[in-house]
């Protein structure tokens, strides 16, 4: 890249990036994740407001009411973390699915590629519209989710900013995989492929929980190492960690025994870890681009 | 004449073409185009016209060959901020206001010509007052019309135009031929692939044909063209010459009178342009038949 495209790049992404956000607006698919959202934060608060007011009846007498009412709320926490991570995906999947070859099967792309533009901008642009549209909404949400369970009578997450960069990593790395499948298939398959790739996430974490409860280190270990392969499951993971940063006890615990996956820490290895993929999936998306033929 | 654009032996062989039993689809072709030249590109379907173009503007790469865009090698930055494109199979976002995506080229070209320059463009194109209509309530002869005007956002030296006029009607053919000589006359040059045989006659300085992805003929279309031979309106009725040439047609008229014929009339034939496209592709191999005229209209 020459030095004139290095001074103009951060502007060609940000402006492709503002175009991506613009497609998800007049596209509605932000309207319908919008109305799903608001029907997830209806049934969540209708939910919360029944049952943490009535932990304290259903628990036995030896557990103290305060713990009861901390762990509960963290599980329903976790769920909110769970939706707000499902239904984010789903934008992330909606920006980045047509990038390439979806786009280009439309002749959309090439009129922009034969502009003056890097092809790592164009990549690199619809991963920032994925992240920013996803950091927008996550903070929304947990926000909505974490108020309503204080309302409830619950605990906020421990540390709420580091729930919501957590997420918004998790989301950035789905971007990236959504991009570069992008770059090998249509529009409905990198969609599809970049579902499942979230799924088999989930279900790594749940193998790493089985793993651990059921003493099998083999199969612990090879289960979080596909949830760094994929990296957004880690990061959802520390999202998790997140939720009850500095929480001791019971409180604690449950969450770690709840049906989302394990949770770890959200530390700098994460960090560095989000980085590493990204720079990774850009550039193998950026790569094959160039290799194209449009 | 200053080169905008030199193409060198550019060839292509696309990925499983061998497979697939294709062979390349462009085996070596050579073209320039000079600076405020309009150069008609013809060929039959698959002939390669498309790769062509498409490798100028950097969206395929050639297998091997070369070709320079204003001195800069094509695909690269600086030769992209150099050109102009309207694509055959065009899509634009339909939320998009005619003035929007003007716009947002613009801001994609680097091009610094401001709501002034948009304003002009969508005149050029005769979209003066459709400025805000979105893309989306658009004919899709003004959506071409719109193509051209962002093929021609920041003044792009060399501006490829394929089949431009393939959703307009024959007024908006015409409006299209004047703008290409209006970016003639102000010295860019344009490439126009069609296969409206007629429409390239009337606008190109010089014509390429291009079949089974060889370069086979180029000139100027009345060249290209050639004579027709001569028509005699005589008393026993209409002769046909087609070999005569123009030169010939004084002596000729002589031998009849002295013959003791009497000539009421002589014309000249010109031939056409479709009639040499059509020896020419015949003559190397191609299908030869006229590709039918797209249909389409403008609203």
């Amino acid at each position: 890249m020459t030095v004139a495209a290095l001074k103009t790049w951060p502007r060609d992404v940000v402006l492709v990036a503002s175009m991506a956000l613009a497609e998800l607006r007049h596209r509605r698919s932000l309207l319908v994740v919008s109305v799903l959202t608001v029907g997830f934060l209806v049934l969540y608060g209708w939910g919360v407001f029944e049952i943490l007011p009535s932990v304290t009846d259903r628990v036995g007498a030896n557990i103290r009411e305060e713990d009861t009412k901390r762990g509960v709320g963290f599980i329903l926490l976790g769920i909110a973390v769970f939706a707000t991570f499902s239904l984010a995906s789903v934008l992330a999947v909606f920006t980045t699915m047509s990038t390439v070859k979806g786009e280009a099967e439309l002749g959309l792309l090439q009129s922009m590629l034969v502009r003056p533009i890097a092809r790592s901008a164009v990549v690199t642009g619809r991963v920032v519209a994925a992240t920013f549209a996803g950091f927008v909404y996550c903070a929304v949400v947990i926000s909505g989710a974490s108020l309503l369970t204080s309302a409830a009578g619950g605990t906020p997450p421990g540390n709420l900013p580091a729930v919501i960069l957590a997420l918004t990593a998790a989301l950035a790395v789905v971007a990236g995989f959504g991009v570069l499948l992008s770059t090998v298939f249509g529009t409905a398959a990198t969609g599809m492929a970049t579902t499942m790739l979230i799924s088999i996430g989930f279900f790594s974490s749940l193998v790493r929980q089985i793993g651990e409860s059921t003493d099998s280190p083999t199969v612990a270990a090879r289960a979080d190492l596909v949830s760094h392969v994929l990296g957004f499951n880690v990061l959802y993971e520390g999202a998790l960690g997140s939720l009850t940063a500095g929480v001791a006890g019971l409180a604690g615990l449950v969450i770690q025994l709840g049906p989302f996956g394990t949770q770890r820490e959200f530390g700098s290895d994460l960090v560095l870890l989000t980085v590493a993929e990204l720079v990774l999936l850009v550039s193998a998306a950026t790569w094959r681009l160039r290799r194209l033929d449009l | 004449m200053d080169s905008v654009l030199v193409a060198q032996e550019l060839r292509k062989r696309y990925r499983g073409a061998q497979r697939k039993g294709r062979g390349d689809a462009l085996g070596g072709v050579s073209l320039s185009i000079g600076r405020g030249e309009i150069v008609g590109l013809l060929g039959p379907n698959g002939a390669g016209k498309s790769t062509f173009a498409k490798i100028v503007c950097g969206l395929v790469r050639p297998t091997a060959g070369s070709a320079l865009l204003d001195g800069h090698p094509v695909g690269s930055r600086a030769a992209q901020a150099r050109l102009g494109y309207l694509a055959e199979l065009f899509r634009y976002p339909p939320w998009a206001t005619a003035d929007g995506l003007l716009r947002t080229h613009q801001r994609l070209a680097g091009a610094d010509g401001g709501a002034s320059e948009r304003g002009e463009l969508l005149e050029l194109v005769g979209l003066g007052d459709a400025a805000e209509v979105k893309v989306a309530s658009m004919s899709k002869g003004m959506q071409q019309r719109l193509g051209l005007a962002q093929a021609l956002v920041g003044r792009p030296p060399l501006v490829l135009l394929d089949e431009p006029t393939s959703a307009l009607d024959p007024v908006g053919r015409a409006h299209v031929r004047e703008v290409l000589k209006e970016l003639r006359d102000r010295g860019q040059s344009v490439l126009l692939s069609s296969h409206l045989l007629p429409e390239v006659e009337q606008v190109a300085d010089r014509v390429a044909i291009i079949a089974r992805g060889r370069l086979i003929i180029e000139g100027r279309p009345t060249e290209l063209a050639g004579t027709g031979g001569a028509e005699f309106d005589l008393a026993s009725g209409i002769v046909r010459r087609p070999e005569l040439r123009r030169e010939d047609l004084p002596a000729e008229v002589a031998r009849l009178v002295a013959a003791g014929e009497q000539v009421y009339g002589v014309r000249e034939l010109r031939g056409t342009l479709e009639e040499a496209y059509l020896r020419a592709v015949e003559e190397h191999g191609g299908d030869g038949r006229p590709p039918a005229a797209p249909a389409g209209g403008d609203r």
